[in-house]
């Protein structure tokens, strides 16, 4: 097992789902300060480090094995967008942010879920 | 930085969003008050909301450090201050037999509009339950966190 990158995929979905639990908390923030003047709205920016490190015309088993993780970390950026309907200077619409909220919920339980299943593949194949 | 980070963040708005509800219902049931502690007419109160940063120095670096971007995460909320409202006038009511009524029988009435204040708290009711609802998110996510594996 060890050397044979048999954790490579759990190991890269830990990182997205770690990437989750952060936006999850930034997420709860932007709604916390919904009512703060001149708050901008913050994010995540995950997928496009996931999607450097694993792009590549090779097999994805390949590419995962190839992924460097310690550069899989996100970084966060204050969204200054959509300024315009709030006399308050605050861009937080609570609506979409609860929107992301459910989203981002689904994605990392499907990512536990996923998880779940590799290592059940794993036991299966220990066991025979 | 704790894992249960989310949870306070969602807390303190809902804490934040509670004392505002409070401030608000101070004003509604200090509509008609012609003496405060002072002795003045009542004047209407606002709450100040600012980010709260995260904490001392020392985590602020450490966050810095190691995340390659220059914005840090958020801490959730707080109340700065409680302030009187100074902009909306008083209003004057011609009653001359109240004790408090001046030489020309007016009397100063707070700067208390029902309707606003019965606007803002809805507003603040829809704050905390969007508050609460990203609690109960993040609390499922934690406990689901738990069953990987099995």
């Amino acid at each position: 097992m060890i050397g044979s990158n048999a954790f490579g995929y759990i190991n890269m979905l830990n990182k997205a789902a770690d990437a989750s639990v952060i936006r999850q908390e930034l997420l709860s923030n932007n709604l916390a300060n919904n009512d703060t003047p001149n708050y901008k709205r913050k994010d995540l920016n995950f997928e496009s480090y996931l999607k450097k490190e694993l792009k590549g015309d090779e097999d994805l088993d390949k590419r995962v094995a190839k992924a460097n993780l310690s550069k899989l970390d996100g970084s966060i950026y204050t969204d200054r967008a959509n300024l315009s309907y709030r006399y308050d200077g605050n861009n937080v619409d609570v609506d979409v942010e609860e929107g992301y909220v459910a989203e981002n919920q689904i994605r990392y339980y499907t990512l536990l879920q996923t998880m779940t299943e590799e290592f059940q593949r794993l036991r299966m194949v220990l066991s025979r | 930085m704790s894992i249960f980070n989310g949870m306070n963040i969602s807390a303190s708005g809902m804490s934040a969003q509670r004392l505002r509800m409070d401030i608000i219902s101070q004003n509604i049931a200090n509509v008609e008050t012609t003496r405060d502690e002072n002795g003045n007419p009542y004047r209407r109160k606002t709450v100040v909301f600012s980010e709260r940063e995260s904490g001392s120095f020392g985590t602020v670096l450490a966050q810095k450090a190691a995340s390659k971007a220059s914005d840090t995460q958020g801490n959730g909320v707080k109340v700065t201050a409680i302030v009187e409202d100074h902009v909306t006038a008083m209003k004057r009511v011609y009653n001359p037999s109240h004790p408090d009524a001046d030489q020309d029988g007016y009397v100063t009435m707070p700067n208390v509009n029902t309707v606003t204040e019965m606007t803002n708290l809805i507003s603040a009711t829809r704050s905390y339950e969007a508050n609460v609802t990203a609690f109960n998110a993040t609390k499922n996510m934690l406990l689901k966190g738990l069953e990987v594996g099995k």
